[in-house]
């Protein structure tokens, strides 16, 4: 490891680049064909969605909702196969009468193989309808050939989640490096180039992104392509448990961030 | 009916189905008639597979053009 690894952002954190911390992580979260798990569920969303929980992200934003296993992978989290998650999910499709499935919680892109293969799973299987694939688009930016795979499974949808429309607010909100504010951007354009369906979500909050800001991000996906840009879920930030501990330990306080009013 | 779905996704695009949000019983039969596969999912979702749909492409292309032009208006 060339550096510690990043757990919760806090003032005067040294960037990561964000591709080395898709190796780390996954020399904690993936083992082959497996990847950690915390939970398997359903929830309400996407009109009702049974849910993978899975454990690693490559980004530390410090609003994100996510549980602590994202800050420490190694204390969270149980190693399921691919046909482990597949069966896991379906189980809980019977139990729940859904026919929506989708990896949360962290990166479903790291883990490549066991994600391909569970999307093997799911395209054999006539009774899912949708797969969502939640992603900050780190690694389709990265590598256009892991999107043109994505392209060959017809019941994928991908969610690109994006963080700023600066390079610089980019870096202070996930921890990452400068350079990798365009890679989300260019995973837009692949998925685009691979004609795989998607859209595009962004953290607008007007409590941690100016409206200059929210500006440029709509002008840059109005440049790549202008149904991206009109098509764009705005995301506000809420109260998690894990929220307000990362807002602490970064110096913003929760409880002085979440009385401010939701106003553009 | 593009640009109806697009109004509907910005009250709510994500968290539940198309036809759950249509009120009327005719333009939910519309949307069933013309969109049958696709009526049952959330509203982005369903904008994201138009585009994808040769037949479709150009009139998302063309009301999103429209669209965006209030859109950036209101901030």
């Amino acid at each position: 490891m060339e550096a510690s690894y990043p757990r919760m952002l806090y003032r005067g954190f040294k960037p990561f680049d964000p591709l080395w911390l898709v190796r780390v992580t996954e020399d904690i979260v993936c083992r082959g064909d497996a990847r950690k798990y915390t939970s398997f569920y359903a929830t309400g969303v996407y009109g009702g969605i049974a849910t993978g929980y899975c454990v690693g992200c490559c980004l530390r934003c410090f609003y994100c909702w996510s549980g602590f296993s994202r800050d420490f992978p190694e204390l969270y989290g149980d190693y399921y196969s691919s046909l482990d998650v597949y069966k896991r999910i379906k189980k809980v499709m019977r139990v729940y009468g859904v026919k929506r499935t989708r990896i949360s919680g962290g990166e479903p892109t790291l883990c490549r193989e066991h994600l391909l293969k569970l999307l093997d799973y799911i395209e054999r299987d006539r009774d899912i309808e949708l797969f969502i694939l939640e992603t900050n688009g780190i690694l389709f930016g990265y590598d256009k050939n892991y999107v043109r795979e994505l392209s060959n499974y017809s019941r994928v949808h991908v969610r690109v989640s994006l963080k700023a429309g600066y390079p610089e607010t980019f870096t202070a909100r996930t921890g990452a490096k400068k350079d990798a504010f365009k890679l989300p951007f260019e995973a837009i354009k692949n998925l685009l180039k691979y004609n795989v369906s998607f859209h595009v979500a962004a953290m607008t909050d007007p409590r941690l992104m100016s409206s200059e800001e929210r500006r440029e991000l709509i002008r840059l996906l109005r440049e790549i392509d202008e149904v991206v840009a009109v098509n764009l879920e705005e995301e506000v930030c809420d109260p998690y448990d894990a929220t307000i501990v990362r807002m602490h330990v970064y110096g913003v306080d929760p409880v002085e961030f979440f009385k401010k009013e939701l106003s553009w | 009916m593009v640009e109806f779905i697009l109004e509907i996704a910005e009250v709510e695009g994500e968290d539940y189905n198309l036809v759950d949000m249509v009120r009327d019983d005719s333009i939910r039969e519309l949307l069933y008639k013309h969109l049958s596969e696709l009526a049952s999912c959330p509203p982005r979702i369903v904008i994201s597979k138009l585009y994808l749909k040769p037949e479709w492409r150009n009139v998302v292309d063309y009301v999103a053009h429209r669209f965006i032009e209030r859109k950036m208006s209101s901030y």
